[in-house]
């Protein structure tokens, strides 16, 4: 087996030591940095995410996995940066004004980073402002945001609307997602993208940014 | 557009000169059509027979309806409006849930905070699901009746969330109307003046039945207009505790007596799953808000305690499945002790494992009753959040679930539940099992002990001040713990 195939492997197990043992060996054996990142760990993460989305695999299992992924990335990172290599895009996410659930926000971050993405996490409770300057600031290609309370859905169109009057709308898609959120709700309030779940989210990311 | 509604008992004629939703002109006729979601089309429980001129179907339709449903005139009422003439199936669910009388009190001295010596008096709990209320004769102070009527709210949400959304669309006063209501008719069925009410109930119940805006109970910080512990004309209203730990679990404090070990848990397993850890003379609380899976809400057989639920699952000598529905009725679904019973049986069994997985849909022994891949995943989702705001109390005063003297089982679903189907599922922690005590509606229970007597009341509000509130959303600790729990050990 390829080490990058181990690598994979290992990262679907979440087996921290051996990823970060095997991603040294592989940097020590001259592959290169952006194809160990693509075809060793996102590879890793793109089958946890197709498992996640068939119910094979449940949150646990992703959260194990980003765990391992995250070890080889930070080894990965300074040999990444020496080959000029990019991340795939930048994300801005965060949950909402008024709510302060985060555990979804979280998964998809990983999801996200899974897939090579930088991602900026603004935490809870953020306001549309926020969200729309932390955009500008890291020079987004996507805005994630996140909601668990019905009474607070009505923020994410605020955050469309602020977009809009900072005139980053036709830069900058917008994904919405939460327990309550619908497509028919992104619909009404203009947003680019429904994820149902944190795969979803990462694969349509991903739809963006080529 | 002509609207015809036709029962199994009657045929009703209405009219209107718009178009409307099915779910309203369901209202209109008085039948009371649960929303366990709040009309967002996320749960599908609202299906109905359908036909003539109705608006477009739509996606949440799609994916909650089979193509067998669809191609049947089934739609959801919460989605489908009819546009033009519309013929509506409607067979009623006015099935009365299964509901425990009043639960355990401990020993009081009786000091009745009524008006005067040779009256009656009501402690009335506003349940979200269940609204019960106990009747009292004074100066005797004995409970005379008892007596309870699903929470009318429930069409507009089966937790406090979608019905604060539903009032800040304008419903309070369809709301307060609603619950004002029920408990008149309650009391008009006791037939008796009441002298002194105690009206328990969570903090929303109790801002909507006061007509006070619950708008900012619902978002970050969770401000309430006011935590009640006041008396209003004949009303007293005991203390509430927070925004999401109401009066409703101060009275269950009290009834359940816990300050008198030296550590001690009381849960109230439902939606709003409130709980409370006693440790080194302190009380600490928190909401897990695990949601409706546990009254059969988000599960694709899931429905209500009610005839023809499948209350009761487990693996005979032979390694076969048997059941036991409610009434004894032939099966139509699953409530939430069923459910419960049904994963530890599959865990027992090596159908599922720790991490949920399933080859294919499960059948229930003969009963033509399901568990899908999907279920699976809400029950983890709903039993994590109780196991983790349970550990994360713990780990806030210092104590582990070994310490734990008294374990306190509240409110009607924890009737029912089989604690060992709790255990095997990793719901609670196994050192608990042997502790449990099934209290019953102790709010209902605590809010009569204020009834009978002042020094209970004084009490009462001691507790509310003293309890803290501890915010699981947002919390790190919980939210590790949370992904921890998700795994069914």
């Amino acid at each position: 087996m390829s080490i990058l195939s181990d690598i994979s492997i290992q990262i679907q197990q979440g087996r921290v030591p051996k990823v970060k043992e095997l991603v040294s060996q592989a940097i020590n054996d001259g592959i290169s940095p952006k194809t160990i990142l693509e075809e060793g760990l996102i590879a890793g993460m793109n089958i946890i995410g197709e498992k996640f989305k068939n119910n094979e695999v449940f949150v646990p299992e992703v959260l194990i996995a980003a765990r391992a992924m995250k070890a080889g990335a930070d080894i990965l990172k300074p040999y990444l940066v020496q080959a000029g290599v990019q991340a795939k895009g930048t994300v801005v996410i965060g949950t909402i004004q008024g709510d302060l659930h985060d555990i979804g926000k979280n998964l998809v971050k990983m999801m996200l980073e899974g897939k090579g993405f930088n991602v900026v996490d603004l935490g809870v409770d953020v306001s549309p402002e926020a969200f729309v300057q932390a955009a500008i600031d890291n020079k987004a290609q996507i805005i994630c945001c996140s909601a668990l309370l019905t009474t607070t859905m009505g923020e994410m169109k605020n955050i469309v609307e602020k977009a809009k009057e900072a005139g980053i709308r036709d830069s900058v898609k917008i994904m919405v997602g939460g327990a309550p959120v619908s497509q028919s709700f992104c619909n009404s309030i203009g947003a680019d993208c429904y994820a149902v779940d944190a795969a979803s989210a990462a694969d349509a990311a991903c739809d963006f940014c080529n | 557009m002509r609207i015809t509604v036709i029962t199994d008992s009657k045929v009703i004629k209405k009219e209107y000169d718009k178009e409307i939703s099915i779910s309203d002109i369901l209202n209109d006729c008085g039948f009371n059509i649960a929303h366990p979601c709040g009309k967002n089309g996320k749960c599908g429980k609202c299906k109905i027979k359908v036909t003539g001129e109705l608006s477009e179907i739509t996606t949440e339709e799609i994916s909650k309806l089979t193509d067998a449903e669809i191609k049947s005139d089934i739609r959801l009422a919460c989605a489908a409006r009819a546009v033009g003439d519309v013929t509506l199936y409607y067979n009623g669910n006015t099935a009365k849930i299964q509901t425990q009388s009043a639960g355990y009190m401990p020993k009081i001295d009786l000091s009745p905070i009524t008006s005067k010596e040779d009256c009656y008096g009501a402690a009335i709990d506003i349940g979200t699901t269940t609204i019960a209320a106990y009747f009292y004769k004074f100066p005797e102070g004995i409970c005379i009746m008892s007596d309870c009527v699903e929470n009318p709210q429930s069409k507009f949400g089966a937790d406090v969330i979608s019905r604060i959304e539903y009032s800040n669309n304008g419903g309070l006063e369809e709301l307060r109307s609603a619950v004002q209501n029920a408990i008149d008719s309650l009391c008009e069925r006791f037939g008796n003046p009441i002298d002194t009410f105690v009206v328990t109930g969570n903090t929303t119940m109790l801002h909507i039945l006061n007509g006070l805006d619950p708008k900012d109970l619902a978002v970050a910080p969770f401000t309430p207009k006011t935590l009640f512990g006041i008396r209003k004309n004949n009303i007293y209203f005991p203390k509430c505790i927070s925004a999401f730990v109401g009066a409703d679990i101060t009275t269950a404090i009290l009834a359940s007596d816990m300050t008198k070990s030296a550590t001690s848990l009381l849960i109230d397993i439902g939606t709003n799953g409130e709980m409370v850890l006693y440790h080194n003379g302190k009380l600490s609380c928190c909401s897990t808000a695990a949601g409706p899976a546990f009254e059969g809400a988000g599960i694709s057989c899931g429905m209500p305690a009610v005839s023809g639920a499948i209350d009761h699952i487990e693996i005979s000598q032979y390694g076969k499945i048997s059941y036991t529905t409610i009434d004894n009725a032939k099966p139509i679904g699953l409530c939430g002790s069923g459910l419960l019973d049904a994963i530890a049986c599959m865990l027992e069994l090596g159908i599922t494992d720790e991490t949920g997985y399933i080859d294919n849909d499960f059948e229930i022994g003969d009963s033509g009753i399901t568990i899908t891949s999907d279920d699976i995943r809400q029950v983890q989702l709903a039993k994590a959040a109780i196991r983790a705001g349970l550990e994360t109390l713990c780990e806030y005063q210092g104590c582990s679930a070994a310490d734990i003297e008294r374990f306190y089982i509240a409110g009607g679903f924890g009737c029912y539940v089989n604690q060992k189907s709790c255990v095997k599922i990793g719901l609670i922690p196994k050192e608990l099992e042997e502790k449990a005590i099934v209290i019953g509606n102790a709010a209902g229970s605590g809010a009569s002990m204020i009834l009978m007597s002042s020094s209970a009341l004084e009490k009462s509000e001691k507790i509310a001040d003293s309890a803290e509130h501890i915010e699981l959303s947002g919390n790190s600790a919980f939210s590790e713990k949370y992904m921890d729990a998700l795994l069914f050990k």
